[in-house]
């Protein structure tokens, strides 16, 4: 229905008539949903998409309701289900940036999931696996999500400075790996956490 | 190209969640919302579905499962004679006297192709994993039509086992509010078209013809007194209309007992006459229909004038929620249409390849009771296919994922097992039915 045509009133509406949290749902499953899989795979972002829109229902008190788009919030929490799930992110683009074909694509019928050895995107998926998980989901958001600073502000709850350092040391990490003849187990460590060791 | 460009390529266009999914994840959703101001249940999942009650045009082995799975119309109908319909029908017997079928020879099979739906139900099941303990309640239901193409091989001297091969198609909504039940509640997943049923019949299954009358007045009495061996049921003048229909679809019988047939029909009382219809299938037709006021549907025959073979029949609700749904006077819930019939000498003949399978057509009865609600499946082993039924949590939700003990029974010569909760052979003898298998 169109008389709830932001997302802060549909929100709003649902505090007393909790069926109109549905319009949430039909927007931006899709969305979270397809961001979901890229980084996870299918399988998961079937159940973690599932999950991140009852967490949401349950949550939707919690909504800043001054913020019209709920795009950023959903992400958010779907980012957070994410990190439950970190290990096998990594794990998923080790064995992408060893075997020569990416798992993620592997799973569905009819896209080519093979990739060329000395391929660039070889090179970066081997340097996304050495990104650090907050710098990641930055990353990412502005790269698969199409979200602004603001929105990636929102969607992790960081100030937009921090969201500017953290996209600016993840990009630096992803130009080294790329401009390197590097191997995969060599990796340029790039800002404070590569320096910390 | 920087590397958010490369990384934007990366893994680009990849398919969007399967509509399963998302009818899943959404019906997750509309039950938290649901239950957001009660105590939470588990999430609905697993979509099933179940046939209650009724099976229209599943003669031969599954008649049996349509007829017992009806109410009792005992008060059914109560009308008069109609000159008009007894003219009509005397006129189809006196066709019917001068058609005589192909007569089978030993070991050779009909064969029947029609087209049909039936009525049921779509609902849902709470999600297994998380239903660890009762009460796993199921969520609502809404009623669709299944339509299907079913081919059906009988034995004609009962030699042989049998076969019936059904292909679903797409399920339909029985009326608007049915479906926007189903919208509301978040489109949850449809049974697919395309599910194939293949199961054999035991030898037997045909009507034998040779102990039948000729003589009308004296068939109607053995249809009456529900004496003649697969054409049992409840008493009642509309199961007598559901019996004659039995007798003329997927049947093999010689020309002056079909004759015999339509004349015993044309001094039924509270038979109507249609005139000129169309049968399921748009093939035009003559009408006959029996109202049964106390279920309060109405079922019509449909035969052709010219050669009197039965085209197709149609069940329709006369009055609002007989079925438990709202919908319109005249609102179909079953129909069929038989579109081919002949002989042929092996069963699969005229039957695409690679079916197979030898279970039997099963009624799981939620109670012990031939009027309780009734899943009907197909399994080998009748009493472990309804057991399992029974632990998924289709039968009684309130029971959890147990099966009480289950005895099946039949109807004697009846290849089709029903299965009650109870133990011993005395739960079929007072249901008037026989262990299954006999003896």
């Amino acid at each position: 229905m169109d008389h709830r045509a932001l997302d802060s009133d549909a929100i709003s509406a649902s505090a007393t008539t909790p069926a109109e949290f549905a319009a949430i749902f039909d927007r931006h499953f899709d969305a979270v949903h397809a961001y979901l899989q890229r980084r996870i795979g299918r399988d998961l972002a079937d159940e973690l998409s599932a999950e991140a829109f009852l967490l949401a229902f349950d949550g939707r008190a919690r909504y800043d309701l001054s913020r019209p788009d709920a795009r950023p919030w959903l992400f958010g929490i779907a980012t957070n289900l994410l990190h439950r799930h970190r290990r096998h992110e990594l794990r998923e683009l080790r064995a992408y940036a060893r075997s020569a074909t990416d798992p993620i694509l592997d799973a569905f019928d009819g896209v080519d999931a093979r990739i060329d050895a000395s391929s660039t995107r070889r090179k970066l998926i081997d340097a996304l696996a050495g990104v650090p998980a907050e710098e990641l989901d930055a990353l990412l958001l502005l790269a698969w999500a199409d979200f602004s600073y603001t929105e990636i502000a929102e969607a992790l709850a960081i100030p937009i400075g921090t969201v500017r350092s953290r996209l600016s040391r993840a990009r630096a990490r992803i130009r080294a790996a790329l401009e390197v003849e590097s191997t995969p187990t060599q990796r340029q460590p790039i800002g404070d956490e590569g320096g910390q060791r | 190209m920087n590397e958010v460009e490369l990384l934007r390529q990366l893994r680009d266009g990849l398919p969007a969640a399967r509509p399963e999914v998302r009818a899943a994840a959404r019906a997750d959703l509309m039950t938290r919302i649901e239950h957001s101001e009660k105590p939470l249940r588990p999430p609905a999942g697993r979509p099933w579905w179940r046939r209650p009650r009724l099976r229209l045009a599943a003669a031969g082995v599954c008649a049996a499962a349509f007829l017992i799975a009806l109410p009792i119309g005992i008060f059914g109908g109560s009308g008069k004679v109609q000159p008009a319909v007894a003219q009509v029908l005397r006129d189809a017997a006196r066709v019917a006297a001068t058609q005589e079928p192909v007569a089978p020879g030993p070991g050779q099979y009909l064969f029947t192709r029609s087209k049909d739906a039936y009525l049921s139900a779509v609902g849902y099941d709470p999600d297994d994993p998380d239903c660890q303990r009762p009460p796993c309640e199921a969520t609502e239901t809404w009623s669709v039509l299944v339509p299907s193409v079913r081919e059906s091989w009988i034995s004609f001297d009962g030699s042989r086992r049998g076969r019936v091969r059904a292909v679903s198609g797409k399920p339909k909504f029985v009326s608007a509010g049915q479906r926007a039940g189903w919208v509301a509640a978040g489109s949850p997943p449809l049974p697919r078209a395309g599910q194939v049923e293949d199961s054999g019949l035991s030898s037997g299954g045909m009507l034998d013809a040779s102990v039948l009358p000729t003589d009308p007045v004296e068939l109607r009495h053995l249809i009456e007194a529900r004496k003649i061996r697969g054409i049992e049921g409840p008493p009642g003048e509309a199961e007598t209309f559901t019996l004659i229909g039995d007798m003329l679809r997927e049947t093999y019988l010689p020309s002056d007992v079909r004759a015999a047939i339509y004349r015993l029909t044309a001094e039924l009382p509270g038979v109507e006459l249609l005139g000129e219809v169309h049968d399921p299938v748009g093939r035009l037709g003559t009408g006959i229909a029996f109202t049964d006021r106390k279920r309060g549907t109405r079922h019509e025959l449909i035969f052709d004038p010219a050669t009197a073979a039965l085209l197709g029949e149609r069940e329709s609700i006369v009055r609002s929620a007989p079925y438990g749904f709202k919908a319109p006077p005249g609102t179909p819930i079953g129909y069929a249409a038989y579109l081919e019939s002949r002989v042929v000498d092996s069963v699969g003949q005229e039957a695409p390849a690679g079916a197979g399978g030898f279970d039997h057509s099963v009624g799981c009865y939620a109670q012990a009771s031939l009027h309780s609600n009734t899943a009907i499946v197909h399994g080998a082993d009748p009493i472990a296919t309804c057991a399992e039924i029974w632990r998924e949590g289709a039968m009684d939700t309130s029971r959890g994922p147990s099966s009480p003990h289950l005895v099946a029974c039949a109807y004697e010569g009846s290849p089709v097992a029903l299965v009650f909760p109870g133990s011993g052979s005395a739960v079929c003898r007072h249901l008037g039915l026989v262990p299954f298998p006999a003896g």
